[in-house]
C-alpha cells in the first residue's frame, strides 16, 4: 500500500475537523461504554464465581452417581462410604490444596417450644473455614471446634434467620431432629457456638452447619454425601476434573460451574445485555460514520469527479474513502482505549459502592477488570464498524458518472 | 503526423426526463499530434460535451471515437481510467485542485497512479513545477496561491505524466486577460516543448487567436 495514500487519508479526515472530532466522540464513548460494560461484567462473572466456589461448591465435587440421578429415600442413601481414601488419592494432584468430605442433610431444629425446619451442612470445620470464610460473615460467637474449652459437646452455628426465629443466642441448647439412615427418627441436642449471614436472605431462614461427626452421629451413619475439592486456580477446574475421571472411576466428578445455576443463568443474561450494548452501540456508531462520510463524499462530488478524470480507477476511490473510515475508527479506538484505562483506573480507585444485587443483603465494590481480550476486541469491533460503515458511501462514490461528478455544485 | 483522435458521426444526446436534448449532432473531427486547437462556441454550443467525449469521461449516442485508431467500445471502466491515466491530461476552469494537498503532492498525484519509484517521482515533479515556473511555491496549498498560480499547478498535473493529449476546459475563464493570456502562452510554450496535443474549449476572441486551429462549434455542429 502507497503511504501517501494514507496520508492523504489523513488529510482528508482533518479536512471538516469539527465533524470528525463528533463521530470521533460518538466512537469513543462506544469504545468506553463497551470496555466499562465488559469490564464490569467480567468482574461480577468473577465475583460471582468466587462467591459460588468459596460460599458452596468449591471447584469441584465428587459424589456417587446415582446420588445425581435418583432421589434418595433415606438419608444418605447414595452417599460416599470411604470418603477418606478418596481424599487421600485426590490429595496427590498437584492442583489440588485440599479435599474435604461434606453431609448435606435437613430436619427440624427446636429450642423446646418452637421447631423450624432446617437446611443442614455438615463439615470439617478447620478445612470448611478455609473455602467458605470468604463469603460467611459472623454475626456473633465463633466457626465450629474454635472453642478450645469445649468438653466434647456437639456445636451448632446458625443462620441468622435460623437464631432470630428460635430466639436462640450463644451458648444455648437447641435440638435437631431428623431421620436416620434406618428410617427411624433420632434427636441430638446442639449448643449454639456460633450466629452467621450467607449474605442470602432465603438461606439466612434455612441454613445451619454441624461439624461432620455431629452430623454422622445423628443420622446413624458413616457416610458422606460428597467431597468437595479445593484448587489453587480455578482455571485448572477443567485440568483437575479430566485427571479425577480417570483416577476415580466409578464417581461422578462435577465442575462447580454445572452445579452453579444462579451462576450460569447471571451469566447468560449480562452476556444477552453486553450483545444488546454492543448491538446499539454498533447501530450508532454506524449511522454516525456513515452520515460523515456521506457529507464527506456530498461536499467532494467534484474532487471525486476530478479525481477519476485524471485516471483514479473506482477500486482506488473507494479504497481512498475506506482507508478514511479506518483512520477515523483507529484515532477513535486508540482515543477511546486509553480513556478507558483511565476510567477504569479511576473507578476502581473511588471505591464506589453498589447496591445489593437481587437474592442479596449485601452490596459489592464497583470495580472494572482489566481484561485484554475485551480491550482487543472492542478495538477490532470499532475498526470493522468503521470500515463497514464507510462502505455503502465509498462504494457510491466510486459509482459517480464522471461527468455527473464534475457537474456537481 | 500520428492520428490522436477520430471522431465518426458521434452524436450525443441527453435526456431530460422524457425530453431528448441533442447536444453533438454527427461530428467529424481528427486531432493530429502535437496540435495545439481551440474549441470555440457560444455557451450550450456542446464545447464541453465535445471535451468530455475526447478526454473519455463520457460516452456518445452514437458514432465511432478511435484514439490512436484503436476504437473505443466503453466495456471495460478498467481500460477507460488506464488510458485516461497514461495518456490524457486534464485543466479545468476552476482549477479543480485537491485543497489538502499542496502544490507538489497536487501535480504527484497522477504518478502515484503508476508504478514510479518516489525518487522518480520526486524529479518529474519538480521539473514540472519548475516548467510551469512555480517550484518556489511548491509547499502552498491551493489557497495560498492565486488563480494564475493554481491554474500553473493544474497544467503541471495535466502534463507531469507525459500525456498525448491535455484538453482544458475554459481554462482562462476564471482568470483576468494578462494572466489568461500568459496561461494560454505558457500551454503553447509546452505544447511545442512536450509535443502534446492541447486542445481547449473557449469563447474568448483574444485567446481564440492563440490557437494554430480554431474548431466552432454551433448548436452541437461544428461549423468551419
Amino acid at each position: 500500500m502507497n503511504t501517501k495514500f494514507l496520508k492523504l487519508a489523513f488529510k482528508n479526515v482533518t479536512r471538516n475537523m469539527r465533524r470528525t472530532l463528533i463521530t470521533s466522540m460518538i466512537m469513543v464513548f462506544g469504545c468506553i461504554a463497551l470496555i466499562l460494560a465488559g469490564g464490569f461484567i467480567k468482574y461480577s462473572f468473577w465475583g460471582l464465581s468466587e462467591t459460588s466456589i468459596r460460599g458452596r461448591y468449591g471447584h469441584l465435587q465428587v459424589f456417587q452417581p446415582e446420588s445425581l440421578e435418583k432421589d434418595e429415600d433415606i438419608p444418605l442413601q447414595y452417599g460416599i462410604s470411604s470418603p477418606d481414601s478418596l481424599i487421600r488419592i485426590i490429595s496427590t494432584l498437584n492442583e489440588v490444596r485440599f479435599a474435604m468430605p461434606r453431609i448435606s442433610f435437613m430436619g427440624l431444629i427446636s429450642n423446646g417450644d418452637k421447631s423450624v425446619a432446617f437446611m443442614g451442612r455438615a463439615v470439617n470445620p478447620e478445612k470448611e473455614q478455609k473455602l467458605t470464610g470468604f463469603s460467611m460473615t459472623m454475626e456473633s460467637g465463633h466457626h465450629l471446634g474454635e472453642d478450645i474449652f469445649a468438653q466434647n459437646e456437639d456445636e451448632v452455628i446458625l443462620a441468622k434467620g435460623v437464631a432470630k426465629s428460635l430466639k436462640a443466642e450463644i451458648g444455648d441448647y437447641l435440638t435437631l431432629m431428623t431421620t436416620t439412615t434406618t428410617g427411624v427418627l433420632n434427636a441430638m441436642d446442639v449448643k449454639v457456638v456460633g450466629i452467621f449471614s450467607t449474605g442470602v436472605p432465603e438461606m439466612d431462614v434455612r441454613f445451619l452447619s454441624v461439624s461432620l461427626s455431629t452430623a454422622q452421629t445423628l443420622l446413624n451413619s458413616e457416610r458422606v454425601s460428597n467431597i468437595i475439592v479445593v484448587l489453587n486456580e480455578t482455571d485448572s477446574t477443567d485440568k483437575v476434573a479430566a485427571q479425577l475421571s480417570e483416577h476415580l472411576s466409578g464417581f461422578a466428578i462435577k465442575k462447580w460451574h454445572e452445579l452453579a445455576t444462579f451462576y450460569r443463568a447471571v451469566v447468560k443474561l449480562y452476556n444477552a445485555i453486553f450483545t444488546f450494548l454492543g448491538i446499539l452501540i454498533f447501530i450508532v456508531v454506524l449511522l454516525a460514520t456513515s452520515n460523515t462520510m456521506m457529507m464527506s463524499i456530498f461536499e467532494r462530488t467534484k474532487e471525486i469527479g476530478t479525481l477519476m478524470a485524471i485516471g483514479t480507477s473506482e477500486k482506488r476511490v473507494l479504497a481512498n474513502f475506506l482507508m478514511e473510515g479506518l483512520v477515523i475508527g483507529l484515532l477513535a479506538s486508540a482515543t477511546g482505549l486509553l480513556l478507558s484505562l483511565v476510567l477504569s483506573f479511576v473507578i476502581n480507585q473511588s471505591g464506589i459502592m453498589m447496591p445489593p444485587p437481587p437474592g442479596s443483603t449485601t452490596g459489592f465494590p464497583l470495580n472494572v477488570h482489566y481484561v485484554g481480550k475485551i480491550y482487543l476486541g472492542t478495538f477490532i469491533f470499532m475498526l470493522l464498524t468503521a470500515v463497514l460503515s464507510t462502505l455503502f458511501p465509498a462504494f457510491k462514490a466510486s459509482r459517480k458518472k464522471i461527468v455527473d461528478a464534475l457537474g456537481h455544485i | 503526423m500520428k492520428k490522436r483522435i477520430e471522431f465518426e458521426n458521434i452524436c450525443k444526446t441527453y435526456s431530460l426526463g422524457k425530453v431528448l436534448i441533442p447536444a453533438l449532432k454527427n461530428i467529424n473531427l481528427n486531432i493530429t499530434e502535437g496540435e495545439f486547437v481551440a474549441i470555440s462556441g457560444p455557451s450550450g454550443s456542446g464545447k464541453t460535451t465535445l471535451l468530455n467525449l475526447i478526454g473519455l469521461i463520457d460516452k456518445p449516442t452514437s458514432g465511432t471515437i478511435r484514439f490512436e485508431e484503436n476504437v473505443i467500445t466503453y466495456n471495460g471502466q478498467s481500460k477507460l481510467h488506464r488510458l485516461r491515466q497514461a495518456k490524457i491530461g486534464f485543466i479545468f476552469q476552476s482549477f479543480n485542485l485537491i485543497p489538502v494537498l499542496n502544490a507538489f503532492e497536487n501535480v504527484e498525484y497522477p504518478l502515484l497512479l503508476t508504478k514510479m519509484s518516489a525518487q522518480q517521482r520526486k524529479k518529474r515533479v519538480e521539473e514540472m513545477l519548475d516548467e510551469v515556473g512555480i517550484l518556489s511555491m511548491r509547499t502552498h496549498k491551493p489557497r495560498e496561491l492565486s488563480g494564475g498560480q493554481r491554474q500553473r499547478v493544474a497544467i503541471a498535473r495535466a502534463l507531469v505524466h507525459q500525456p498525448k493529449i491535455v484538453l482544458a476546459d475554459e481554462p482562462s475563464a476564471n482568470l483576468d486577460l494578462q494572466t489568461a493570456q500568459d496561461i494560454l502562452q505558457l500551454m503553447a510554450k509546452l505544447n511545442q516543448e512536450e509535443n502534446v496535443s492541447f486542445i481547449f474549449s473557449t469563447h474568448d476572441p483574444q485567446i481564440v487567436k492563440i490557437a494554430k486551429r480554431v474548431v466552432s462549434i454551433r448548436d452541437g455542429k461544428l461549423v468551419n
